[in-house]
């Protein structure tokens, strides 16, 4: 039987970063293909070359046997491939019927008016098709995020049939994230239904669902195929196996400068909620001591960061800072109780681009830099030079621009602000991302010598490896609630150790 | 499984569900009923058709509004487009200050003008990404500019007595004005309920993302909902002057407010994606109910513009979708 895709050695890199490289995979017709792969693998990337959000920069794609160039998403859905993205593409403020054919109204027009009757009649006829027990003329905001789902996959399987397409391809993105567990038994049911008319190519961090799912998974490490296995022999053992195993390089990490932490307890949550994001946190920071933060998207872990910050706020629970019960409603107080955080949107969040080093690495206590009125210069210029000098960060002077520094040196200016401004702990958000190989080495010797000096620290970081490496203690959520806790200092757990509680 | 077919019975629904029996709606009732009992002068045929008379251009104007607010946009432009179109109006037709005698063609014209207005409105919004509030308050002031350096500040008298019969004419009872309101209402409605770009401009404030990802013209249609609402005003504005008998720029003052008042006491919200055309016309009688109530009861104008205002703020509070805008500026 002849595939209905296949994309052959597809290759792709961004700045920086190689994404894809030579990923092959096959979709043949009435069967549901499970791509599996950790973040950053390559699972999204390749899923919106086929879609025509990004272009390949080497490799093909025949879509029944045809060579298929596919430049934009609009060519994607004239070739028979829709995409369902976690962020729903569909209006709430319409109807059902007018969102299934957004874009498409002049198969319905008559004389330059719509036919509400005739787009009434074809929506009835295609959410039967797709089990959606539902009036057409139904506003979409009163519907659960299931029926929007798959009002969207109706809406693609009509373009399809528009399109003449035969075999059409719908590639689900993270579809249960934010369902409960019966809706998840309805898709699924609907689904194996659906197949029969449709391929779909299911992405999940889940592989319990995947392997429960699919006909054929496929698992992607590092942009590279990692294996292909059939429903028969795939379990989640096999797809966690396959998902990681790199070697770690432990001096890359500096462990050999690991610490045991201190007694003394920062930072205590006790039993923290935030409704929709994480559960029931609690654990404790010590002075001195490196927490990773591991968890894939949905796990809650930037949700519980943000709100240790500040930005939002908790629910329920208890934040205890050096022993005192506290509240931080804002990142103004979060700072004040000595609570600093490092996003990893490091050039909208971590700086003022337009600012000079010196300004930035100041900000946060520039009052302290006052003397009557005024703000003394000479200070700031001093304590940045100084900073500079110790992080190795390589600027002419303190005068220079951020945006004219590099990736790495501009997150260690990040790093010298909130060193300079001492605070107990430190929440960093991916420190090292869109970093050298080189600079991150040297910020991880900067995270061994802030630990050192007493800072305690959260981090998050890009890799297992990466948060294994620094970590006296891993922490791993799933789903909003904690899932393990390893300790790292006597002995590093290996990946595939970690990943049975990520997935 | 059998299909719905209810999906006919959409057809069979009653009118009132139609428009959306809604809070407007019945407050606009209780509104008459309430005047009605304080003074015996308001349910009288002869206000009422004054009522009639009171409210037409504004629903016109609203009826601008209410295409653009579902947009997800604004138009400040209002009261200049239309007081500059008064102007050539007044100019256009037999007046004191030239020789001109366009007569009705005066009509048109002032639409073209509008249109043009109103063009550019949404092409420099599309074309070069400024948000509709600072674009239409600019157009706004270009227009009153213009309109005081062509009169040098002073009302043209107009002495065209034909070309007043569009504002004081009256076919049977009803005044001229209002069935010209009425016809727009329809227009706009059917465009609005019945045209893919009604549909779109919906979309529109729903989520521009969504729609400009579907291949969608969202410029095209920005722009073209900005024409339509020029050219409302410029007919607004050669009635204006039919009724005053002068071209006056000063004379639609507080249109602006007035308009999106109305579109916002109906039910439109002002975040965007959220309404329909009648609903427009329901907040424009309520707001003209509301005036002509309180200057028959002797409210004194300027507490009556508090009143207003009061309504105003509680209608936006109850109504605005606060997940749309995070941080209120």
């Amino acid at each position: 039987m002849e595939p209905v895709l296949k994309m052959e050695n597809i290759s792709k890199t961004f700045p920086g970063v190689r994404a894809l490289e030579k990923v092959s995979i096959e979709v043949f017709p009435n069967e549901i293909v499970g791509l599996v792969g950790e973040n950053g693998a390559g699972k999204s990337t390749l899923m919106k070359i086929l879609a025509g959000v990004y272009r390949a920069d080497k490799g093909e794609i025949f879509l029944r046997g045809q060579k298929v160039e596919i430049k934009h998403p609009n060519d994607a859905r004239a070739l028979g491939v829709g995409m369902v993205f976690q962020e729903q593409a569909v209006l709430p403020n319409m109807r059902v019927y007018e969102n299934l054919f957004l874009g498409r109204e002049k198969f319905f027009v008559h004389r330059g008016t719509l036919d509400q009757k005739l787009m009434m009649q074809e929506a009835a006829k295609i959410l039967e098709e797709v089990g959606l027990e539902l009036f057409p003329q139904v506003y979409v905001h009163e519907l659960n995020f299931m029926e929007r789902q798959m009002v969207e996959i109706a809406r693609n399987i009509w373009l399809a049939r528009q399109a003449q397409v035969t075999y059409p391809i719908i590639i689900l993105d993270e579809p249960t994230t934010v369902l409960e567990e019966e809706e998840i038994e309805r898709l699924f049911n609907k689904l194996k239904e659906l197949k029969k008319k449709v391929s779909f190519v299911y992405i999940s961090h889940r592989l319990k669902e995947v392997v429960e799912l699919c006909d054929r998974v496929y698992v992607l490490k590092d942009g590279q195929n990692a294996g292909c296995f059939s429903h028969e022999e795939v379990s989640e053992e096999l797809l966690r196996s396959r998902m990681v195993g790199r070697e770690l390089h432990e001096e890359y990490y500096l462990a050999s400068r690991q610490r045991k932490p201190a007694e003394k307890v920062v930072l205590e949550l006790r039993n923290c909620t935030k409704k929709g994001a994480f559960y029931d946190i609690s654990f404790r920071l010590h002075q001195g001591e490196i927490l990773s933060l591991c968890g894939t998207v949905g796990s809650g872990k930037e949700e519980l960061c943000r709100a240790l910050y500040g930005e939002t706020k908790l629910d329920s629970g208890e934040i205890w800072i050096d022993g005192k019960r506290v509240n931080i409603n804002s990142p103004t107080q979060a700072f004040a109780l000595g609570i600093g955080y490092i996003s990893e949107d490091r050039r909208n969040e971590g700086l003022i681009l337009h600012l000079p080093v010196f300004e930035n690495i100041t900000l946060p206590i520039i009052h302290r830099l006052v003397r009557g009125f005024l703000v003394r210069r000479e200070e700031q210029f001093r304590l940045s030079q100084e900073m500079m000098n110790k992080l190795q960060i390589k600027a002419p002077s303190p005068s220079v621009l951020c945006l004219n520094l590099s990736g790495g040196n501009q997150q260690k200016v990040v790093i010298a602000k909130w060193l300079l401004s001492q605070v107990k702990v430190l929440i960093m958000s991916h420190p090292t991302r869109g970093v050298d190989v080189g600079a991150k080495h040297e910020i991880y010797a900067l995270i061994r010598e802030m630990a050192e000096n007493g800072m305690a620290m959260i981090i998050m970081g890009d890799s297992f490896e990466e948060d294994i490496g620094l970590a006296n203690r891993i922490i791993v959520m799933k789903d909003g609630k904690i899932s393990g806790m390893l300790d790292a200092t006597e002995s590093k757990p290996a990946p595939s150790d970690l990943i049975q509680y990520v997935v | 499984m059998e299909t719905k077919a209810a999906v006919l019975s959409d057809s069979e629904k009653t009118w009132l569900s139609k428009i959306g029996a809604n809070p407007s709606l019945i407050a606009l009732i209780v509104l008459v009923v309430f005047f009605s009992f304080l003074n015996p002068r308001f349910f009288t045929l002869s206000n009422l058709f004054n009522i009639l008379d009171l409210a037409s251009l504004l629903v016109i104007t609203s009826l601008s509004l209410a295409f653009i607010l579902m947009m997800g946009s604004i138009d400040l432009s209002v009261e200049g487009v239309v007081g500059l179109c008064s102007v050539v109006a007044s100019l256009l037709v037999k007046n004191f200050s030239n020789s001109n005698d366009f007569g009705f063609l005066a009509l048109v014209i002032c639409g073209l003008v509008g249109a043009g207005f109103g063009f550019l409105n949404g092409f420099i919004l599309s074309r070069f990404k400024i948000p509709s509030f600072m674009v239409t308050l600019g157009i706004g002031y270009i227009t009153t500019g213009l309109g005081v350096l062509i009169t040098r500040g002073n009302p043209v008298v107009i002495t065209d007595w034909n070309f007043r019969l569009l504002s004081l004419g009256k076919i049977g009872f009803l005044p001229f004005p209002f069935i010209l309101a009425l016809g727009l209402f329809f227009i706009i409605w059917f465009i609005s309920e019945k045209t893919a770009f009604g549909r779109y401009v919906l979309a529109l404030g729903g989520d521009e993302t969504i729609v400009q990802d579907l291949g969608i013209p969202t410029s095209k249609i920005k722009t073209e909902a900005f024409l339509i609402g020029g050219i409302l005003y410029g007919i607004v504005g050669a009635l204006l002057t039919a009724r005053l008998g002068s071209g006056d720029i000063t004379a639609p003052l507080g249109f602006t407010f007035d308009s999106i008042g109305a579109c916002v006491l109906g039910g439109i919200a002002i975040t965007g994606g959220v309404g329909n055309v009648p609903r427009a016309i329901i907040g424009a009688f309520i707001l003209t109910v509301l005036r002509n109530g309180m200057v028959l009861m002797g409210v004194s104008p300027y507490v009556q513009q508090g009143i207003i205002g009061v309504i105003l703020i509680a209608t936006v509070a109850l109504t605005i979708d606060r997940k749309k805008i995070k941080i209120m500026k």
